[in-house]
């Protein structure tokens, strides 16, 4: 939070001080993009280059935790859903180059040039992976929104032809015959030109009128899965939603930032289209992009870190963080692996170090001790933020590489001493979407209570609430929307019960303790720091046990898992 | 309460609530940065503000401008207790 708050507006003249050359940056970050596409992807293979593997086994270091049957890297990094590639190292390919390119692009382009680039190669990257409709229906959306939020009368026509352009590329484009194709690809963008003249451009000069029509383009993800819930349930078949559409709803919580910061002024009234698009395209969004899609935020947090300092400080951030990422993606597997074999080498049961695992293998009669759930849960969560961590940090490292001096999303969970502490560490990004879409409204909507009370409610709205509705989009999204999908996270709701509840009562316990010292001070209190952590990232490691039902668990299952981990034998 | 007054009043405030050996708290000490530990400093804050000055704070009210330093902060304040008295 306090990084989010002191990140003060930039102007273009300290952009320009900003914006020095150092080509030694340059050719160190090509190389390490290098290295990722020679350890991730096929690149060995188009240069005649040994495999990764053969030059592993050359250096005598051999571990099948690390390379797959193509024998370069097996990782978690990627472009999900990418349905022109086959094979998910090309994407990946692909996505790399693209990196490259966005790198030297908004390192070498003149100022005024260098967030437009971004937003047009994160889209030709989105056509390349996902195909050019696709990329037009994306568009298409993205230009309807900056209208509603940003109408001028001569532009806007414009724009709106241009969303006509789209629209026909999108939905209509080899639907029919070549001669009406030429009408429609000319009848759109006046069509669409029309429209906004004479029906959206007068309606959004009536301020109650523009307003809810600025919610309703934010909140479309979340109207078309009602919508598509109700016609489940009452046996229809749902709305087909087009990709580019799809990848349009994966960007609700950003929308929703952007939202806020309009709300409280901090988005210009008019912000020229290039601006708005590199707040949603830009290529740090598109690695494993169902991933943590709240880095950075909406409008005022990343316009204010672009180029906010000397761009070579901020592009060494990048490669620090990208060495770390690679460590992570490269030895995860290899750490889970040899964690778990001393461990069961000790004769622990750890359930291959998977909560759905032990919880089948209780559905199926077998019993476990207090040590074993203990264990398992933290165990699931430790192979959790290994992978998570990989990805998170390289998606962070290609916003710094491109200009943006952003935090990183994850930051040594494992010295939280407290869950408040433990969530900003672990999600930093969709905690504080979370706390100014979720928290801050209600907190400051109860003001005639007593704090206490506040906190806790506000506690809830935020990591019960707000968390469970994230939750239910993603899974909408990804698996379809269908009332199942929905009743499979409601099933799930102990968890957020008890993040929230846990959260609310770290902040309470926090405000009534006075802060004498800083955790982790080598002092007599060190030991109590040791078991604050343990309690704090078990208690979330254990929670998790409801997160994880399987197909014949029930919720009394989880419950008794979950009373075992406290020490409770309900067996 | 004039702005002297409330300067101190939060300077007591802060030094009590966030003890930071590190830094010298003055009018322009980087609260955001360098003063509060995390958001629970921010809601604290608002609590204190609240209860000691009877302020009515908006969500919109939690932003750089306002929480940058003690000068900005004071400045918040009297200003809107000003608005508050005319209004």
């Amino acid at each position: 939070m306090p990084a989010l708050l002191t990140s003060s507006a930039v102007t273009d003249e300290q952009r320009r001080q900003n914006d020095r050359h150092r080509h030694a940056i340059v050719i160190a970050t090509l190389a390490l993009l290098c290295l990722y596409m020679y350890l991730f992807t096929s690149l060995a293979d188009f240069i005649g280059a040994p495999q990764p593997q053969e030059l592993a086994e050359y250096l005598r270091f051999t571990s099948p935790h690390i390379f797959d049957r193509d024998q370069n890297v097996g990782t978690q990094l990627g472009v999900h859903y990418a349905p022109v590639f086959e094979y998910t190292d090309d994407s990946l390919l692909v996505l790399l180059l693209v990196v490259a390119i966005a790198f030297l692009c908004a390192y070498y382009l003149p100022l005024r040039y260098k967030q437009g680039s971004l937003a047009l190669l994160t889209l030709i990257a989105i056509g390349i992976m996902y195909g050019s409709r696709a990329a037009a229906a994306l568009l298409l959306a993205h230009l309807l929104v900056y209208l509603v939020f940003h109408p001028d009368r001569r532009q806007g026509l414009w724009i709106s032809a241009l969303a006509g352009i789209a629209g026909y590329w999108a939905l209509l484009a080899g639907s029919a015959a070549p001669g009406k194709q030429v009408l429609f690809a000319l009848a759109l963008p006046l069509l669409a030109m029309g429209v906004y003249r004479y029906s959206i451009s007068p309606l959004l000069l009536n301020e109650r009128v523009a307003a809810v029509l600025r919610t309703l383009v934010i909140h479309a993800a979340v109207l078309t899965i009602c919508l598509n819930l109700v016609i489940d349930v009452i046996g229809g078949s749902g709305i087909l939603v087009p990709l580019g559409v799809m990848l349009f709803f994966f960007q609700w919580a950003r929308l929703v930032m952007y939202h806020i910061d309009y709300q409280d002024e901090l988005v210009p009234k008019t912000l020229s289209l290039d601006r708005y698009l590199a707040v949603f395209l830009s290529p740090g969004v598109l690695p494993t992009w169902a991933w943590a899609v709240t880095i950075p935020q909406g409008y005022a947090y990343i316009n204010n870190r672009f180029l906010c300092e000397d761009k070579n400080r901020i592009v060494l951030a990048g490669l620090k963080l990208l060495g770390i990422a690679l460590l992570y993606l490269v030895f995860w597997l290899w750490a889970v692996r040899h964690l778990e074999q001393v461990l069961t080498g000790f004769g622990l049961e750890i359930n291959q170090m998977s909560i759905r695992t032990m919880i089948h293998r209780y559905t199926l009669g077998e019993e476990f001790e207090t040590l074993s759930v203990l264990l398992t849960t933290l165990l699931d969560l430790v192979e959790t933020i290994l992978v998570f961590a990989g990805v998170v940090h390289f998606k962070v490292a290609v916003w710094r590489i491109c200009g943006y001096n952003i935090e990183p999303y994850l930051s040594k969970p494992w010295l939280a001493t407290n869950l408040m502490n433990l969530w900003t560490r672990y999600a930093y990004y969709y905690r504080e979407f979370l706390v100014r879409a979720f928290y801050y409204p209600v907190f400051f909507r109860l003001s005639r209570l007593h704090a206490s009370i506040r906190i806790i409610v506000a506690s809830l709205a935020a990591a019960g609430l707000g968390n469970l509705i994230m939750h239910l989009l993603k899974q909408n999204m990804q698996h379809g929307m269908y009332a199942h999908n929905v009743s499979y996270v409601l099933s799930t709701w102990p968890y957020f019960l008890l993040l929230g509840l846990g959260i609310g009562v770290s902040m309470i316990f926090m405000r009534r303790r006075k802060r004498q010292r800083k955790p982790w001070t080598l002092d007599r209190w060190f030991a109590v720091d040791l078991l604050a952590a343990y309690i704090t990232i078990q208690y979330f490691a254990l929670i998790h046990i409801f997160a994880r039902p399987t197909q014949e668990s029930s919720l009394a299952d989880m419950f008794v898992l979950f009373m075992l981990g406290l020490g409770i034998d309900l067996q | 309460m004039n702005r002297i007054e409330i300067v101190e009043s939060l300077k007591s405030f802060l030094r009590q609530e966030f003890p930071n050996q590190g830094v010298e708290l003055t009018e322009t000490t980087d609260l955001l940065g360098e003063w509060f530990v995390d958001s629970l400093g921010i809601i604290e804050t608002v609590l204190y503000l609240e209860k000691t000055f009877g302020m009515d704070i908006r969500r919109a009210d939690i932003n750089g401008d306002n929480f940058r330093n003690l000068a900005t902060l004071s400045d918040f304040i009297v200003n809107r207790l000003e608005q508050t008295s005319t209004g």
